[in-house]
């Protein structure tokens, strides 16, 4: 048997104890193995998979076997998507270059493989799985973005009624009174995630946010103002991972950083990041005494005192590995459908994500390369805040954590992200199995 | 309905590289296409990067955003493909970088039809300081060194350098595209040597794509892709540092930075010093042209031009002028082009911005006009409806104008 006759039987065989949901990795394999005189035929050497595949399915089978024969085929014929190096060889002891074949298809031992590799083969098989996920019958999918406001007419969720250049007469009543006799009317605005669990736990104790009803009358009677509106306060590195993980959850395929970094070069922040210019734009409208910036450890008491009732203020937030599985189905989830059918998908992996423990660090750091513009912008942020209603000292925005490796890394590891993406991935295939049966 | 093709439908799949007159063969495939299919030969192109859209599709590749519009795009390609009877040119070079999956995909998707791979190809020589300013007009701020480097390393690991030989590795491109194929389907078109006729290199794909050079018309193309020079090459570096992070959107680089300034202005400066390899990696890719020429020549495939084409000199006698070395007084000169030529396209755009206000206020006035008009008319026939109440003669005239009416 010539050796590559050899190489191709062997790697033929492993391929069918990793369709059997078998971990053994490859060199552990030919050490045991031996050289194998397969079945015949023999596969065409340049049809064998690619060592990224073929781990992924071997890492995939440590967490979950009973998967490895419907997830086979869908990863061991699948490219991976993006720019990265085509179908790795797989390294053959006996004789090295066998299997070399040009510049960057170099034998690799495919338990070796970075870990980012893995994650561009998975985020591929991951997109593939969640289109065949039914969308429920309403088109609605519970979880996933944030609900919208009620005064949010547009598709962005950065557009407001407000902003319209309109002073009020009076700058309103102080808030105490407001509520004795009948219960104010509010808007929330800011830190989307923050926003979105408050507009929640408000709605399950039947308090919805005002609306303005602009459109009354054909637009010919003024809109009418809400009596407090609700703007709170985090530091500002805490702001960006919201408006990060909001992103994520509409669609955006952008990681931590680059996100950071194409904020720097702007001239505004994400609507969501600056409470400056929200507390603004609804002054213009309803006065400052009417808008209440919040710092957490006044929210509860300040939503008492405000509204006249106690709600759990806890940001429904994602662990950041979890943010990044999905903003990397996303990167390829948007090269195979149109943007109108991309939300729905996306609000069903989020579904899938809220279920896994949070694993990983908390939250993420701001990049060092950036971290002297995110000091001079909280800062910025925290002086501009004077003037209004609230509780709480708004210096909390100057806030921007250092990076620390476990907690509060200014960047994720991608074998940090891997396990997230493996058990993503077995989740998701688990929903398309009940499905199909 | 798909149509499976006539057994007669030939694809000429040209995969790249990158590099080797592929955007000018296209423009010229593209501005000709009804001369083509009168020819017999399709080139299914609804816009002129219709198969660029398609490949990135195929790739599953994002691409500063255009990927937006390439979902289904390979599959809609494919369905124009099956449809026709005859020849089919499909090109785009970043196909070159295909895996082995997406070339099943791609082939499977073409039905029965016979297909041949055509790979334009020049020598690493020239190849890797073009790539180099590629990727510098792709926003990247990498260093001449820096790149170097990365596609050099015994191992290339980073994306820059996957990506390189992704498209450059001539025999592994081939090795994936044409693994399946007899080698009298395989077409090399080599890039003639400096100097040689303009017209060599389209005489050679078009004998590959069959029909004759001058049937038709290569004054169409548009995109030329010229090369810009040290100092422009590290102008343009210099502003990727200032408009990234942000600061520039990708459509807006694409047409400002990639289009006017280093396309149809920085790349047409006289006096440009030529971007080499340094001698120190000179000969590296000298040896590395020879290994391929050797593979390449025992495979057998069909060869437009000749493989010693692909050969280098040793050594070149234009004196190495580093782009990483590049200093304020030598960025000057092509900034100041850069800057006037900036201004020039903002007057343009303000003298356009002008006239479309005009256009808007002489738009907004008719319709005011109009209106005003209509609640001149309206307010008459009012008072006129009035009036008939109360004078018997005004009451005659709206009853038979309403009986006029009525007709």
């Amino acid at each position: 048997m010539d050796e590559l006759a050899a190489f191709t039987g062997t790697v033929a065989a492993w391929v069918d104890h990793l369709r059997a949901g078998g971990t053994t990795p490859w060199l552990t394999w030919v050490d045991h193995a031996g050289r194998v005189d397969h079945r015949a035929p023999l596969p065409d050497p340049a049809d064998l998979p690619g060592a990224g595949q073929l781990e992924l399915l071997r890492r995939l089978n440590l967490e979950d076997p009973t998967h490895a024969d419907a997830l086979a085929d869908r990863i061991l014929m699948r490219a991976g998507p993006g720019r990265g190096p085509t179908e790795l060889p797989l390294r053959w002891p006996a004789a090295p270059g066998l299997t070399a074949a040009g510049r960057v298809r170099t034998p690799v031992d495919p338990a070796a493989l970075p870990a980012g590799e893995l994650l561009r083969v998975g985020a591929g098989l991951l997109a593939d799985l969640v289109r065949e996920l039914p969308l429920p019958e309403t088109g609605v999918v519970e979880g996933g973005r944030s609900p919208r406001a009620p005064w949010e007419s547009g598709t962005s969720h950065e557009t407001s009624p407000v902003g319209s250049g309109r002073t009020s007469a009076s700058h309103g009543t102080p808030t105490r009174s407001l509520w004795r006799g009948r219960r104010p009317s509010f808007v929330l605005d800011g830190p989307p995630r923050t926003v979105a669990a408050l507009r929640t736990a408000l709605a399950d104790l039947g308090l919805h946010e005002h609306r303005p009803r602009l459109d009354w009358l054909g637009g010919r009677r003024p809109p009418t103002r809400p009596d407090v509106v609700v703007v709170p306060l985090l530091p500002f590195d805490d702001l960006l991972g919201e408006v990060w993980e909001e992103r994520a959850r509409r669609g955006s395929p952008r990681g931590w950083r680059r996100f950071v970094q194409g904020l720097t070069g702007r001239d505004a922040l994400p609507p969501g990041a600056d409470p400056a210019s929200t507390a603004a734009r609804w002054a213009r409208w309803v006065g400052p005494d009417r808008v209440h910036l919040l710092t957490p450890d006044r929210l509860d008491d300040a939503l008492r005192d405000l509204l006249g009732v106690r709600v759990p203020v806890r940001a429904d937030r994602l662990a950041p590995v979890l943010v990044d599985v999905l903003r990397r189905h996303h990167a390829v989830q948007s090269l195979h459908l149109p943007e109108t059918d991309r939300q729905p998908r996306t609000d069903l992996l989020v579904g899938v994500l809220e279920e896994m423990a949070a694993t990983g660090p908390g939250a993420l750091a701001v990049p060092a390369g950036c971290r002297s513009w995110a000091l001079d912008t909280g800062a910025r942020l925290a002086a501009a805040c004077g003037g209004y209603a609230g509780a709480g000292d708004p210096a909390v925005l100057a806030q921007v954590r250092s990076h620390a490796p476990t907690e509060r890394p200014s960047r994720l590891e991608h074998r940090s992200v891997l396990p997230a993406m493996t058990e993503a991935i077995l989740r998701v295939a688990t929903r398309v199995q009940e499905v199909r049966r | 309905m798909t149509s499976d093709p006539s057994p007669r439908t030939r694809v000429l799949l040209h995969v790249g590289a990158p590099k080797t007159g592929t955007s000018y063969v296209q423009d010229v495939l593209f501005g000709n296409r009804a001369e083509l299919e009168r020819l017999g030969v399709l080139y299914p192109a609804d816009r002129f990067d219709a198969h660029f859209l398609a490949a990135l599709d195929l790739l599953e590749l994002r691409w500063g955003g255009l990927e937006e519009q390439a979902v289904g795009a390979w599959d809609r390609l494919a369905e124009q493909v099956r449809g026709w009877s005859g020849t089919v040119i499909v090109s785009h070079e970043i196909l070159a970088t295909a895996s082995r999956a997406q070339v099943r995909r791609a082939l499977e998707s073409f039905g029965d039809a016979e297909v041949h791979v055509v790979m334009s190809v020049r020598d690493l020589v020239r190849q890797v300081p073009a790539e180099w300013q590629e990727n510098v007009k792709h926003r990247r701020v990498i260093t001449y060194r820096d790149f170097l480097d990365a596609i050099t390393a015994p191992t290339p690991t980073r994306e820059i350098a996957t990506w390189f030989w992704g498209v450059q590795d001539v025999p592994a491109v081939l090795d994936r595209w044409a693994a399946d194929l007899p080698p009298e389907r395989v077409h090399l078109v080599t890039v003639p040597k400096p100097g040689a006729p303009a017209s060599l290199l389209w005489e050679r794909f078009a004998s590959v794509f069959g029909f004759a050079p001058d049937a038709v018309d290569t004054s169409r193309a548009d995109r030329t892709n010229p090369s810009m020079g040290v100092a422009e090459t590290a102008l343009v570096r210099a502003v990727n540092h200032r408009v990234n992070n942000g600061v520039l959107a990708n459509v807006h680089y694409r047409e400002f930075v990639r289009e006017l300034l280093a396309h149809r202005t920085l790349s047409r400066r006289d006096h440009m010093a030529r971007l080499v390899l340094p001698p120190d990696v000179r000969p590296w890719a000298v040896d590395l042209c020879a290994q391929w020429v050797d593979e390449l020549g025992r495979r057998g495939y069909r060869v437009e031009g000749s493989l010693d084409e692909l050969l280098p000199e040793a050594t070149d006698p234009t004196p190495y002028v580093d782009p990483d070395d590049v200093g304020p007084a030598e960025l000057q000169d092509p900034g100041m082009t850069a800057l006037v030529t900036l201004l020039k396209r903002a007057g343009e755009m303000r003298e356009e911005i002008d006239d479309l206000h005009r256009r808007l206020r002489e738009t907004e006035e008719d319709r005011d006009r109009a209106r005003h008009e209509a609640g001149l008319v309206l307010r008459a026939k009012r008072r006129f409806v009035s009036r008939a109440e109360t004078s018997r003669a005004a009451a005659y005239a709206l009853a038979g104008y309403r009986r006029l009416r009525s007709r």
